[in-house]
């Protein structure tokens, strides 16, 4: 708590300083896609790992230069997580850089406390591509615009993308599995097939990592907005779960099924398993069936699958069908403008302004996408009949260690938070996961809203999540592993609510109804 | 009169002291450095704690922050929460201060009866060594350990018959881990002021015991022990000071949703409020909560201290 307190009077001490930022030299604005003029000198703030990632990028000297731009790229803290632990007393201490990547609601309130910029000028006189882009794209329009009619920061538009299941394809063939399951009794068919073909006590056929529910969409108890408005479960853009839902105590007691049988991984379940555990797991033989990151597939094929095994082979899977026998729809694993990689510009830095919007006004623009999303002709693509070809492969420069300078446009990961170009994303890929992205995205992929809260609300719904969500997870975890019987769901509801389940559900309504 | 004796009474004090401080002026030299330290890092930033009662915003600055009076404390005490929070960190913190503390006595008293000092001073280091590995790096030991498919303990278990057992996800074991890990890291280290304090037992105690006839044992438990138990006393008030100090660290390494029933403690609980939110963390909740266990603890140290003085001499103010 000492140390708590330090840092609060220290960063006291710290707005009493001079305001060292404004002082710095200042940029006067290069045309967008310019190369001449005085060169644009701006600060960054992000992720660690993002700046590491862009620095190996061969683009990005491409894009230093025809902006005529110099950008210090500040190292706001390792991770995601690390990175927004520290993001609140970054953003209060006196040397914030000249541009941050904060989230939509700090962009919001500290930007109408006059921390951050208000573009909607700037982008009126300089960002004729971004102004473009905003009239383009109504929810956009709608997301950007804080409540006193200003434009505070600029997300990042996320292309489309959803976990995927995939298997090992040798181990079904060798358990006489001849087709893919489609339904949730036909998978559960097949995880026993799996265990009886490997009766080893350490395989389980169902592993992964990180949170272990899985298949919301075909027991129909995702968290969602319906269409009359009305929001079910705490909302996390549909990656979540309705605990209400009659579909969600029916999943419950199918994973009590499955580890009951050991049909699925314990250490999953309880929440020791890691990553490393994980991918050991599927590279050894130790788990056949997975539903993680679309990417995932190629990169056990590519990181010692076939290596260990000449037999090793992963594939996709559809998605298993509802209830009613529908094919579901999985929540894309973003919204499709982030909330939390939010461009904003420092107030401290308005003498910079003009040029970071213009900078910015590049990387909307064609000339800037193109380069971006495909790189340099002749390069890294070539146009053949007005359709962009990629040169380079994924599975060569996607691989190649940190630090060695590669060709390439995930535009999944953050760099300066653009439009994306989905055609492009997918096109980039390997070819196994060519082989299935866009079609399995385009059948199956939903794209949830997201939400905005105001501060009050904010505050009042991490304070009750802390609470509940513990709560949650221990529970779940008792029904599924038989410590606590089904019999109990009703009640669990009850304690659930009592600490603050139903007023998290509330809140969360009370945003959506007053963004409707 | 009467007042100006007691000025001139004063001015003399005062003067004296001076003089004293004067002649030990190298001494108080060397002080400075301690006390600027204590008055930076320790004592100024209490005052931050007035955000405790305040809904403190970073962005306004204490200065200019709401004040809401007891409002966060409040919060906290009528939270469903609470009592669960309250359990965890008190069970954990006795369970800690019931093992913690005495082993290292024991270890003490077995490793003073060592006569080949050799061997004396390779058991100490030995035993030394834990304290400076980190909690990250022993709880990663502790994981590999008692994994259930790879770990030693499991592997053991099985080649006897037995079921492998989820250590690190069954509540029933979190506390008996955490403070097992703690003995392992601690003890050694606690161990040398209690050596440090058997050194100056007076040899001739012990002489006047072997002309008695007394056994190692009666030596011990009659000279040793009660010759370093003001040490132990003073020691003791120190660790009721910390009995609601949990070691977070440990907790957040170790604590997974499983054991949420056992491990979710006060602090981890301040650590999701203040921190671990996506923006606008309550700092001031956090505060509050903190303030608290605070004023918990300087209580508990204020009553060891009394009892202390009540059933011993020893006492540390």
């Amino acid at each position: 708590m000492v140390v708590l307190a330090a840092m609060l009077i220290l960063s006291a001490c710290n707005k009493s300083g001079s305001d060292e930022s404004s002082a710095s030299p200042s940029a006067s604005a290069s045309g967008s896609g310019g190369g001449s003029g005085e060169k644009v000198q701006f600060s960054y703030l992000l992720a660690g790992k993002y700046i590491n990632w862009l620095k190996d990028l061969k683009w990005y000297p491409e894009l230093l230069k025809n902006t005529n731009a110099d950008i210090e790229l500040v190292n706001g803290g390792e991770d995601d997580d690390q990175y927004y632990k520290s993001l609140e007393t970054k953003l209060m201490s006196n040397d914030l850089p000249d541009s941050a990547i904060v989230t939509l609601s700090q962009a919001e309130v500290y930007g109408s406390q006059g921390l951050f910029l208000n573009l909607k000028d700037l982008i009126e006189k300089n960002a004729p591509n971004i102004k473009k882009f905003i009239d383009a794209n109504p929810d956009y329009k709608k997301m950007i615009t804080a409540s006193d009619g200003n434009i505070y920061g600029l997300p990042q538009q996320y292309p489309v993308i959803t976990p995927v299941p995939f298997y090992r394809a040798d181990f079904f063939e060798r358990a006489g599995i001849a087709s893919n399951p489609t339904t949730i009794q036909e998978f559960t068919d097949v995880l026993k097939k799996l265990k009886a073909a490997y009766p080893a006590a350490d395989f389980y056929p169902f592993t992964g990592r990180d949170g272990y529910i899985k298949f919301t969409e075909s027991f129909q108890a995702k968290d969602f907005i319906d269409d009359s408005g009305k929001v079910h479960g705490i909302y996390n853009n549909g990656l979540g779960y309705d605990l209400k839902a009659p579909g969600f105590k029916q999943l419950v007691e199918w994973y009590n099924t499955l580890f009951t049988e050991k049909l699925i991984d314990p250490e999953w379940i309880y929440g020791t398993q890691t990553e490393e555990t994980w991918q050991t797991k599927m590279l050894t033989g130790k788990g056949a069936i997975s539903y993680d990151f679309f990417t995932r597939p190629s990169w056990f094929m590519n990181n010692g699958g076939p290596k260990n095994d000449p037999k090793y082979s992963i594939k996709v899977m559809d998605a298993l069908k509802d209830q009613q026998g529908n094919a579901p729809k999985v929540s894309a694993y973003q919204p499709r403008f982030r909330n939390d990689r939010v461009f904003v510009i420092n107030a401290a830095s308005e003498k910079k302004a003009e040029a970071i919007i213009k900078f910015m006004d590049y990387v909307f623009s064609d000339e800037g996408r193109t380069l971006m999303d495909y790189g340099v002709e002749g390069q890294s693509y070539k146009n053949e009949g007005g359709e962009k070809e990629y040169l380079v492969k994924f599975e060569e420069e996607g691989n190649k260690p940190l630090g060695t300078p590669v060709w390439n446009f995930l535009q999944d990961r953050l760099t300066f938070p653009a439009p994306s170009n989905d055609e492009a994303y997918y096109q980039w890929m390997d070819d196994l996961t060519k082989s299935f992205a866009k079609d399995f995205f385009t059948k199956y992929a939903e794209v949830m809203p997201a939400l905005k809260y105001s501060t009050d609300q904010l505050k009042e719904r991490s304070g009750l999540v802390a609470n509940v969500q513990p709560m949650i997870d221990s529970n779940l975890v008792k029904f599924i592993t038989g410590k606590r019987p089904i019999s109990e769901w009703d009640a669990f509801l009850k304690e659930a609510d009592a600490q603050g389940y139903s007023k998290i559900v509330d809140i969360d309504q009370a945003a959506y109804d007053a963004n409707k | 009169m009467q007042t100006a004796l007691r000025s001139e009474t004063a001015g003399g004090r005062g003067r004296r002291l001076w003089n004293g401080m004067w002649r030990s002026r190298l001494l108080y030299l060397i002080l400075i450095p301690g006390l600027v330290h204590m008055l930076v890092f320790k004592l100024l930033p209490l005052f931050g704690l007035v955000i405790a009662f305040q809904d403190y915003s970073l962005i306004k600055g204490i200065g200019a922050s709401k004040w809401v009076g007891f409002a966060n404390f409040e919060k906290f005490l009528s939270d469903p929460y609470f009592w669960k929070l309250l359990k965890n960190t008190a069970l954990l913190a006795f369970f800690n201060l019931l093992f913690v503390f005495p082993i290292p006595i024991l270890f003490a008293l077995m490793v003073n009866e060592v006569r080949i000092k050799s061997v004396q001073r390779f058991v100490q280091t030995v035993t030394f060594f834990p304290y400076f590995i980190s909690s990250a790096v022993a709880v990663s030991i502790l994981y590999t350990f008692l994994s259930p498919q790879s770990g030693l303990v499991n592997m053991a278990l099985q080649s006897m018959g037995g079921e492998p057992v989820f250590f690190m996800s069954e509540p029933g074991w979190f506390r008996p881990l955490y403070v097992a890990l703690n003995v392992w890291q601690l003890f050694g280290y606690s161990s040398i002021i209690y050596l440090a304090a058997m050194t100056n037992i007076d040899p001739h105690l012990y002489e006047a015991a072997d002309m008695d006839g007394a056994s190692r044992f009666r030596k011990m438990f009659h000279i040793t022990l009660p010759s370093i138990l003001n040490t132990i006393v003073i020691m003791f008030i120190l660790a009721i000071g910390q009995i609601m100090t949990v070691d977070l660290d440990k907790i957040l390494l170790m604590y997974n949703p499983s054991l949420y029933d056992t491990a979710d403690v006060i602090q981890s609980y301040v650590y999701r409020q203040a921190f671990a939110t996506r923006g606008f963390p309550n700092y001031s909740y956090g505060a509050a909560v903190g303030l608290m266990q605070s004023i918990v603890a300087f209580i508990l140290v204020l009553s060891a201290n009394k009892a202390s003085k009540k059933f011993s001499d020893s006492q540390i103010f």
